[in-house]
């Protein structure tokens, strides 16, 4: 017989749509509406998994988020996903599920061994034990323990699945649905507010659902007028996990079936109304762990809204007496005897029964002792508040008996209502959910504002059920007891912050929603004092746990970031280019030909360049315009050097330096007209430079009459390089002269090429060889290229990448962003001291004066060579005096970059080396303790090639 | 040398993005100007015959006018702003769940044009109906927007048919 447990009628399942699942192998049958765990149930199934330290047999407690113990992994197309809660499962055609932490089978497993040796498993155990013999840890402890701790299994193949990251903005965020935030929803739906309704459920309703079926139409009512409203988005499944900054509230929507698995929502509301409602307290006694034993708010929704018989016979033990009665009327309407019903002062002391329960020991308040057979234990301890994202946001939560950890004082965006505030009665909860809506909309100046002074709540009047002595677990999840608190309070861990760690209560997945109340209570008792004194621990975000695919939504593989291309990619990827990234950019890095490995390529490119012609793509160079008739003085500002002097149509060489004198950045500074120039920055420093320049000019200078744009995305920039560059120049009819005194080096030139294409040429060189910057409108970089690379084929024009330009620029002593400038180097030590003008006043001139950027003993960029030219210097080594010895050694400088020079054929590097200027012609040793390796060099200038820049004028 | 010069586009976005929608890029003139004299004022929009007058800096306006147009004033950067169309009757709402800024605001539907984020892109949106959205990005972060676009549209289930 299928779902023997399941009531003939009520509840809000589709009977008329059936589903099978699976769980550990075996198949049962359920409905559409249902949760996993309510279909276990109605399967007769309460025993689903088994405890994280003791394997104790565990069942479903709960019927929400709330549940510590009924821990699942799920299996289906997207892989396996452990550790959900049965509770939040919605059930599904085909479903499979196993239960965890248990081998070789839940019914059998040998963990449960770990009962015997209880007491050795104490809290913090793991603190004293493990330590003997010396060499254990390693061999055995670790791989036992590792095999042993955790729930469930990480699936690590990659997830197929897709997610999303939406936003979403609104008036009012309304979370939770239950009876305050039906009411809250309804009257900012109804004010015209744009409102979004949060509920973690797949149904409206909250506590409405385990009501009578009178109130279970109400949610139903209001979801069918939501669904009327344009200003109302209804987001069901969507567990709201924790309020960040400004107020922005996150929430994970979970779907099945759907494009999208799950979608996570930033949520920036105008006013937030949490009407997260409350979370029953289970009561702490001996053996109150056993399956079988509920939740009497859980008992009530698995037989209102599931319509499952949770038993045959069942014992009441709740603390509230209106509650006591709404699950008797529940229970017995569903067929269920009532063994019998606890009370003010009756002593729950054991409960019998392996995998379900199968009787309570009780003694009630006038000494007597009672044993009762029975299948089902319905308990609580009352209620406490569920203020967590309100905690969150930094409201202050306090203790309340009665209503345990509860929002405390006013807060500018969140007001909780109803079960959140700790208000428990229904007809109250939907009066502030109400008045708190209204208070909104007054705020939000959408109403008048009415006065809404919200009374306190009260506790419900509550029956005191006390617990006998023996083994009761406060935290299910964790397997903290009773006494493991009391044994970390009695080691010295009398803070509720060192208790919690050092027992691992309210710790997990559950986050101890059901158990913290509890834990709280119990520590205090122990501790002596009121719970009121104690205080509590940090409340953070996420409320539940949040599926990693939900945080990156779409940013996965080549959608993780913006990815930067330059206006050349598409003919760079017909020139058959290897491309890496390079920051945010796809930078092409070298172009191999037949069977060509990397090395090979760089060799042949930078061959081309020295020997012939070659085309690299200096499109990612920042470009900023500058007009308006202080532009010179400006810039005579920003740059240490000198250029008063420059006329249109010449360029200088610039460095800028940061106000405490250390090299900021370098590049060209063009002039175009008297009041108009262009300047260039270093790739790495484009958007810095851009950003810095903005600040000088609105903050720092604002009378100077300039205006700043950045145009570097509208140019392309092709530089052609090598000694018949300026025959390729000639070649590709450019309508102004090219000729070398016509055009020399250092000069910008504005024109077309071919009569059409507009050209901005630069004549620099990053190379040291001859060369042309061209710089065509990004639209037209296919054209340049397709231009440069006919008209060069005579030459055998080589296009080059990232690769060879760094080989190119360290033959010539160039320098690079992020090696040789590093945020640490004055004009001095990079050689450049000459540049610094001392007719002039530009940023960073005072502090550059200081006496520690003036000392001798600074590093200062120098070249290496190798005396054994066959020896190749190790990347990132430091230079020493000596051979490396395996011991410590005093360093006396480090490298930047060392490569294979093809142009003069052995390797080369750039170091700083201290006062490194005054010892070119000393030998050193770079050593590598990575490498091993060490290498004697001789200290030469920075500039292997070509020094006196006779090439750039050829 | 005889071919005819052509203006490149930066992106393969030229035609159905999903769900109904439609995404190309047109190639559009923009000059950016420092006379405020007759800006619109900052975050709206100024439409003056042929050209649209954006202005989301406090000291630069942008001038956008057809690809051709003459315009006089200012730095060209023509090419290097993408302006991507996307069409279709729910390009505002997709675009909306995707923005930093509310993009139902009353300041920006009043406006029809913000400056936000699109997911990690910097976008600049200006629209007459909410069925044609102009999106103008940096050129280098074209491509991989118009990619991106494509896999948010994916997650859209078939019923949230945009068209």
């Amino acid at each position: 017989m299928t779902q023997p447990f399941r009531l003939g009628e009520g509840g809000m399942i589709d009977r008329t749509q059936p589903l099978s699942f699976r769980f550990n192998n075996t198949s049962y049958q359920g409905y559409v509406g249902d949760t996993v765990a309510s279909a276990l149930l109605a399967n007769g199934v309460h025993h689903v998994a088994r405890s994280i330290k003791y394997h104790r047999p565990r069942g479903i407690i709960a019927s929400g988020p709330e549940d510590p113990s009924a821990l699942l992994t799920v299996m289906d197309a997207h892989g396996t996903t452990p550790n959900l809660k049965a509770t939040e499962i919605p059930l599904r055609a085909g479903l499979e599920v196993v239960s965890q932490n248990h081998w070789p089978s839940l019914q059998r497993d040998a963990g449960a061994m770990l009962q015997a040796g209880s007491k050795l498993l104490s809290a913090g155990f793991y603190y004293k034990s493990f330590m003997w013999p010396k060499d254990a840890w390693h061999r055995y402890y670790e791989r036992i323990i590792r095999r042993m701790a955790g729930h469930g299994e990480a699936d690590i193949s990659p997830d197929p699945a897709l997610y999303d990251k939406r936003n979403i903005h609104c008036d009012i965020l309304v979370v939770g649905t239950g009876p305050a935030g039906l009411a809250a929803a309804k009257t900012a739906a109804r004010g015209g507010a744009t409102t979004v309704i949060v509920e973690q459920d797949h149904r409206l309703g909250g506590t409405y659902l385990s009501g009578d079926a009178s109130d279970r139409d109400i949610p139903q009512d209001a979801e069918q007028e939501f669904r009327t409203l344009s200003n109302v988005t209804l987001l069901a499944r969507t567990q709201a996990f924790g309020i960040y900054d400004h107020g922005t509230v996150m929430a994970v929507q979970s779907r099945s079936g759907s494009a999208a698995r799950a979608i996570m929502w930033k949520i920036r509301a105008r006013r937030i109304l949490l009407a997260s409602g409350a979370i029953e307290k289970p009561l702490v006694f001996p053996g109150n762990d056993r399956p079988g034993i509920l939740l009497a708010g859980a008992a009530r929704s698995y037989v209102r809204r599931y319509a499952v018989k949770l038993g045959n016979r069942a014992v009441l033990a709740i603390a509230c007496r209106e509650d006591r009665a709404a699950t008797r009327r529940a229970l017995q309407d569903a067929g269920i005897e009532i063994a019998a019903e606890l009370g003010d002062g009756d002593t729950l002391l054991g409960t019998t029964g392996r995998a379900r329960l199968k009787g309570v020991t009780l003694r009630r308040s006038n000494g007597q002792r009672e044993r009762l057979a029975c299948d089902l234990l319905c308990v609580s301890g009352g209620w406490s508040a569920a203020p967590h994202l309100f905690a969150h946001a930094g409201g202050n939560l306090a203790w309340r008996d009665g209503l345990g950890l509860v929002p405390q004082g006013a807060h500018p965006l969140i007001a909780p209502v109803g079960g959140a505030r700790g208000t428990f009665d229904t007809a109250t909860a939907r009066n502030e959910g109400r008045a708190a809506a209204h208070q909104a909309m007054g705020e939000l100046l959408m109403h008048v504002p009415m006065p809404s002074n919200l009374p306190s709540p009260v506790p419900p009047a509550r029956d005191v059920i006390a617990s006998g002595h023996g083994k009761a677990f406060v935290d299910l999840q964790n397997d903290v007891t009773r006494t493991d608190i009391a044994q970390a309070v009695h080691e010295g861990y009398d803070d509720i912050e060192l208790v919690k760690r050092y027992t691992t209560l309210g710790m997990g997945t559950d986050q101890g929603k059901a158990s913290w109340v509890n834990g709280i209570e119990e520590i205090a008792r122990v501790i002596g004092q009121d719970a009121t004194d104690i205080g509590h621990t940090t409340f953070r975000p996420p409320y539940s746990p949040v599926t990693i695919g939900a945080l990156v939504g779409a940013e996965t593989g080549r959608n993780m970031h913006p990815i930067r291309r330059t206006p050349f990619h598409r003919a760079f990827e017909r020139a058959n280019s290897v491309f890496q990234t390079s920051g945010d950019w796809l930078y092409s890095r070298y172009f191999p030909q037949e069977n060509e490995d990397m090395s090979t390529a760089i060799t042949r490119e930078v061959n081309a360049v020295r020997n012939g012609l070659g085309c690299v793509d200096m499109s990612t160079l920042g470009k900023i315009d500058i007009t308006g008739p202080d532009a010179l003085e400006f810039l005579s500002r920003v740059y240490c050097n000198n250029f008063a002097t420059i006329k249109p149509g010449r360029l200088r060489y610039g460095l800028m330096l940061r106000e405490d004198g250390i090299v900021f950045d370098d590049g060209t500074i063009a002039c175009l007209t008297p009041d108009h120039f262009l300047i260039t920055a270093t790739t790495a420093n484009a958007g810095s430079v851009w950003r810095h320049l903005q600040k000088l000019a609105q903050v720092e200078w604002p009378n100077l009459d300039i205006h700043l744009t950045d145009v570097t995305s509208h140019w392309a920039s092709l530089a052609i390089a090598g000694p018949y560059a300026r025959e390729l120049m000639q070649a590709l009819r450019p309508d102004f002269d090219a000729t070398r005194e016509a055009f020399p080096f250092a000069a910008v030139r504005d024109g077309t090429l071919g009569d059409d294409l507009p050209v901005r040429a630069f004549s620099v060189s990053f190379s040291g060889e001859l060369s042309y910057e061209l710089n065509v409108p990004a639209g037209y970089a296919d054209a340049l290229f397709n231009r440069v690379m006919a008209a060069g084929a005579k030459w055998n024009i080589t296009p080059y990448g990232l690769e060879s330009l760094d080989v190119l620029r360290i033959e010539k002593g160039h320098l690079s962003i992020g090696t040789e400038i590093d945020g640490r180097r004055t004009p001095f030590d990079l050689g450049l001291g000459r540049m610094v003008s001392d007719k002039k006043d530009f940023l960073g001139k005072a502090l550059l004066t200081r006496p520690a950027l003036q000392a001798p003993d600074r590093p200062q960029l120098v070249g290496l060579k190798p005396l054994d030219r066959t020896q190749a210097i190790p990347p990132g080594g430091h230079l020493t005096h000596e051979a490396l010895t395996g011991s410590v050694q005093k360093i006396c400088g480090n490298l930047t970059a060392a490569v294979h020079s093809p142009t003069l054929g052995h390797s080369i590097a750039l170091a700083f080396l201290v006062n490194g200027q005054a010892r070119v012609g000393e030998t050193l040793w770079v050593v590598s303790p990575l490498a091993e390796t060490s290498v004697e060099v001789e200290v030469v200038a920075p500039h292997f090639y070509d020094p006196d820049g006779a090439r750039l004028h050829v | 040398m005889s071919e005819t010069l052509l203006r490149s586009p930066a992106t393969d976005a030229a035609g159905p993005l999903g769900l109904g929608l439609q995404l190309y890029e047109q190639p559009l003139e923009i000059r950016v100007t420092h006379n405020l004299a007759s800006a619109p004022a900052l975050g709206q929009i100024q439409r003056d015959g042929e050209i649209t007058r954006l202005r989301h800096w406090p000291e630069q306006v942008w001038h956008v006018a057809a690809s051709g147009s003459h315009l006089s004033d200012g730095t060209d950067i023509s090419h290097g702003q993408i302006v991507l169309r996307l069409r279709g009757h729910g390009a505002l709402r997709f675009l909306a769940d995707y923005t930093t800024a509310d993009l139902r605001a009353a300041t920006i539907r009043q406006a029809g044009t913000v400056r936000t984020r699109l997911g990690h892109y910097t976008v600049l949106l200006w629209w007459d109906i909410t069925r044609d959205i102009h999106i103008a990005v940096d050129r280098s972060q074209a491509q991989s927007l118009v990619d991106h676009l494509r896999a948010l549209i994916k997650r859209r289930e078939p019923h949230e048919h945009l068209d």
